[in-house]
């Protein structure tokens, strides 16, 4: 079998590549991506010949998801096939779903891989509603906890069921079981508390997380050895995608191999085709093996991007942030964009109405607070990257799965993030260095459907030159460390060696996420006297002063910053240089609009107007003077720190004018700093020292200010509405309809009857 | 256990012979089928319990409700094409049991990856190192002998014993291979018959233009069963 590809184009042997193909899936399964590209291809240019070949793929495929008939012996041989997995798991699974469950059932521990459209949330969501007792699931990102949470929110209605994002022991008087979703970061709360659960199962979800070089793969590791340290007799259950050995798992955290068992699946539920295009956009065909499907490229005589979006298709694009930061997909993409008008109606105003009340944004372009996010969503087209706001993408993803995204422009955080299929994943750029990542994308392309049809997607790379490159990320496996980075003497920098060394000697706090080494860094003797001073500064008697005051008064502003600045040095053990010091300073001014409880909206207003002069402009447009003189702001934009290298610059480059400066911009720079830095470093650091100080010395002001940087209150009351899940904007609509509240239950007032459902949906499982 | 008896067995011509047999156990032979079937299927490999402890009840099921059905007044595509699978299956038992010609499993059985067009039903070889090719036709109502010799004549046409070399080279000795490339070949036409009396059924044979074609190759086999 050679040249599949121009044959099945020119009608040529067509009887001889269905035998082919039909013999192969019949005696391997859909393992083959060749079988499965030949598949696409007769789907698509001999749909006639596919019609009667249909029912014997769908069978030989074993989706049995799908209505099919049996019409032939061999069609029966699977029809028995999916009789047997109903009578035996009560459930219409596919032969890979019902060998998860049965992989799960007789092993303590079980680690597989599976392609993207395997259906291993569908088993999971099974599994967890039949535990008796208390489930973890542990995932990589708080995008996948969301998205875990809604789904199990809605499969489990029990009321007895806690669903919770964070480990806590709440609603003790109706609760009979737990489920978490949690990261590994979060999973620790677990062993401060862990007589007090009885976890029937861990199940960690894109466990390839272990693999990562960096303080969270270690990290994950040392979760997954203390989870089986305290819950000896839990169930474990990894699941990865595409990865060759998911028995590293096994082998790197030393489960006892008897009762633990692993398989990579290799069986996909729809087809894919694989086509580049060229600088003319011309499309052409290519397949992975050259030796069956041609080794040239065979013109497509159709845009299938084009094809998709007025067919009522998803596309899905993947670029680089800068891209889409420099908007340079406006001008690259444009003839797509064009093809989507704006979307009318109720459901898509309410959206953009959610959006803009949470990032202030707006979509009219003469509006200040312009945002190109919003304007392009009110157009069917999805932007989605790792500084989107966890609210914003939760928004997003929701929209995006109601069916209303025609095009999404996303970066490789969207493999933590949105888990939906597209008709279309075009790939503007191919990171090799990613190989997983990519191949998670690639995956993304053919929705698996209920209709009984052939489902499939297309992958289109940008240039005819990186074929190459895209077959050997397709033939590539991905192999695991089978040595956890725990074990590995090889050094890092030094916060990961003392990171490590803690994590090792056990010498690691949960209560602060901090190392012993860190926590005696934060309650020196230097470190009390500067907390005095912030807490002096920031507080009058035992209330804290006014952003006004702070504001009004340059030298005593600067002041504070500095002290921060100081506590942050000393825990760091020396000065920071320039560019760091600018980066810290614009982080603890966002968290002291936190602390004076400004939203998040609040924050960016507050950031644009100063980087886009909006005052300024505004004075001089009133007079009726051009503000096109006007430069931006120096604004000193997110990075990581500590890093002594990190250079003193400004988000907007100079000679951007001030009229020109990015709403977008500020609102992912802003984010990525309470998420990243604050989020991430910085409240951890300030909170263990002011609560190791409170705890010293007894001063409520440094508990209050240590609250405030962990929760943004310092209401025990609002503090308990945060552990059971409520936002502020939950705690601001349903406090006055609660009458008390602690780790028993929520008492609620009967006022609450009065509060439409939608308002109510935060604490519906605790209304009893 | 064969699952039929010979009925009948005549020489139509010095190298054309006519075998009429009877199916003593339709579920017997359906059920040799369809574990070979079966076995060949990729979930068999997968999942190794199944086969252990669900698949014989159902398949028991199954076998029992085609072999019903064959004979019976339903007309489902799945024993239209299991009374094929039947008529295949008996033949080929036929030319190796009674005429102990080469046991080379059915065409379904043994097709490997690089088959091309869907190609004769089953092989066999005879005596004299000459390969046979089997086609078999299924008709509820009528005689089927008909559309088998059309069969074999267009596939022969068509160059599909070549094709079908390569699926069945490993069952071939060089002898036999060597008879195939000087022409020296033979084919099984194997139908359903009904209750045409075998004289008349013969009569019926030699007026049918697809097996006069036929007759000019080395050896043909009418293999007659009465289902």
């Amino acid at each position: 079998m050679k040249d599949v590809i121009k044959n099945i184009q020119n009608n040529v042997d067509i009887d001889g590549i269905f035998s082919f193909v039909l013999n192969n899936l019949y005696r391997n399964g859909p393992v083959s991506v060749t079988d499965m590209e030949i598949l696409t291809y007769l789907s698509l240019y001999r749909p006639e010949e596919f019609k009667t070949h249909k029912n014997s793929i769908l069978n030989y495929m074993a989706i049995f998801y799908k209505e099919t008939e049996r019409n032939t012996l061999k069609e029966v041989v699977f029809g028995q096939y999916k009789r047997y997995i109903i009578d035996t798991y009560h459930k219409s699974y596919t032969p890979i779903q019902a060998d998860i469950v049965k992989g799960i059932n007789s092993n303590k521990c079980f680690s597989f891989s599976a392609p993207t459209s395997t259906g291993k949330s569908h088993v999971f969501m099974n599994l967890i509603h039949d535990c008796k007792n208390d489930i973890v699931v542990i995932v990589p990102s708080r995008a996948l906890i969301n998205e875990y949470y809604l789904r199990l929110s809605s499969a489990i209605l029990n009321k007895e069921v806690n669903i919770l994002t964070f480990i806590d022991k709440i609603n003790t008087n109706f609760a009979t079981k737990n489920i978490f979703i949690v990261t590994p970061e979060r999973c620790r709360e677990l062993f401060r508390q862990k007589e007090l659960f009885n976890v029937d199962l861990f199940l960690f979800d894109e466990a390839q997380l272990s693999n990562e070089d960096s303080k969270r793969g270690l990290y994950f590791d040392s979760i997954v050895r203390r989870c089986y340290k305290a819950f000896p007799d839990s169930k474990f259950v990894f699941a990865h995608p595409f990865v060759k050995n998911p028995e590293s798992q096994i082998e790197k955290n030393h489960f006892n191999r008897e009762s633990s068992y692993s398989i990579q699946y290799t069986q996909k539920n729809v087809g894919q085709m694989f086509l580049c295009k060229d600088e003319n956009w011309n499309f052409y065909h290519f397949g992975i093996d050259t030796a069956i499907m041609g080794a040239r490229k065979q013109l497509a005589d159709f845009d299938p991007i084009s094809k998709t979006i007025k067919n009522g298709g998803s596309v899905l694009f993947y670029v680089s942030k800068a891209k889409i930061y420099k908007g340079g997909i406006l001008a690259h993409f444009s003839r797509y964009i064009d093809l989507c008008p704006e979307i009318k109606g109720s459901k898509i105003d309410s959206y953009i109405e959610q959006l803009s009340h949470y990032t202030g944004g707006e979509t009219s372009p003469n509006k200040s607070h312009y945002s190109l996010l919003l304007a392009l969503l009110k157009r069917g087209i999805v932007i989605h990257h790792g500084s989107l706001p966890l609210q914003t993408r939760i928004i997003i993803e929701e929209f995006t799965k109601e069916g209303l995204c025609r095009m999404c422009f996303a970066t490789s955080t969207l493999e933590q993030g949105i888990n939906m299929p597209f008709d279309v994943v075009f790939l503007d750029r191919m990171e090799s260095s990613k190989p997983l990542s990519v191949k998670n994308l690639i995956g993304r392309a053919g929705r698996s459907s209920i209709d009984s049809k052939f489902d499939y997607g297309y992958v289109i790379v940008s240039s005819p030159s990186r074929m190459g490159n895209f077959r050997s990320i397709m033939l590539q496996d991905e192999i695991l460390d089978t040595v956890s980075s725990l074990e590995k003497s090889d050094k890092h920098d030094e916060d990961f060696n003392e990171f490590k060394e803690a994590i090792l000697n056990d010498t690691y706090s949960d209560e602060y996420n901090l190392s012993e080494k860190d926590l005696e860094k934060l309650t020196s003797v230097n470190i009390e006297k500067i907390i005095n001073e912030i807490l002096d500064s920031l507080f009058n008697g035992n209330n804290l002063i006014s952003l006004s005051d702070i504001n009004e008064d340059n030298i005593f502003k600067v002041l504070l910053y500095g002290r921060f600045e100081t506590l942050y040095s000393i825990y760091l053990g020396r000065d920071l240089e320039r560019g760091e010091s600018n980066v810290l300073n614009t982080a603890i001014k966002i968290i002291l609009w936190k602390i004076h409880e400004k939203t998040f909206k609040n924050i960016c207003w507050y950031r644009y107007a100063y980087a886009s002069k909006s005052h300024e402009r505004e004075i001089l447009k009133k007079s009726g003077m051009s503000t096109d003189n006007i430069e931006a702001a120096f604004f000193t934009e997110y990075s990581d720190i500590p890093n002594k290298n990190h250079p003193v610059y400004s988000l907007f480059p100079i000679g951007t004018k001030a009229k020109d400066v990015s709403y977008d911009l500020i609102m992912y720079d802003t984010y990525d700093y309470i998420d990243k830095l604050i989020g991430f470093k910085l409240s951890d650091v300030y909170y263990a020292a002011l609560l190791k100080f409170y705890k010293k010395n007894g001063d409520e002001r440094a508990n209050k200010l240590a609250k405030y940087i962990k929760y943004g209150t310092d209401s025990d009351r609002h503090i308990w509405m945060l552990r059971y899940g409520l936002t502020f904007e939950d705690i601001e609509i349903l406090d006055e309809h609660i009458e008390r509240i602690g780790s028993d239950q929520i008492t609620f007032k009967s006022s609450i009857i009065n509060v439409p459902d939608i308002q109510k949906e935060s604490i519906q499982r605790f209304l009893n | 256990m064969s699952g039929y008896n010979i009925v009948d067995h005549q020489m139509i011509d010095k190298h054309i012979i006519f075998i009429r047999i009877n199916p003593t156990d339709i579920a017997l032979t359906l059920k040799e089928v369809f574990d070979s079937l079966s076995d060949l299927a990729w979930i068999s490999a997968f999942d190794g319990h199944y086969l252990q402890t669900g698949y014989k009840t159902r398949a028991e099921l199954s076998i029992a409700y085609i072999a019903a059905n064959i004979i019976g007044p339903n007309d489902d595509a799945v024993t239209s094409e299991s009374g094929e699978y039947v008529v295949s299956e008996l033949a080929r038992k036929t030319v190796v049991d009674y005429l102990k010609y080469l046991h080379i499993p059915l065409g379904d059985l043994i097709k490997e990856k690089e088959a091309v067009n869907h190609g004769f039903d089953f092989f066999s070889r005879n005596l004299n190192e000459v390969l046979l090719f089997g086609e078999a036709k299924y008709n509820k109502r009528d005689n089927a002998y008909g559309t088998s010799f059309e069969q074999i004549i267009r596939f022969e046409n068509e160059k599909r014993d070549h094709s079908d070399l390569i699926d069945i080279d490993r069952f071939c000795c060089e002898n036999s291979k060597n008879n195939f490339s000087k022409g020296m070949k033979g084919f099984i036409a194997a139908f359903a018959s009904k209750k045409t009396s075998t004289p008349k059924l013969i009569a019926g044979i030699k007026k049918n233009r697809h097996f006069i074609a036929a007759s000019k190759f080395t050896e043909v086999i009418c293999i007659a069963v009465n289902i």
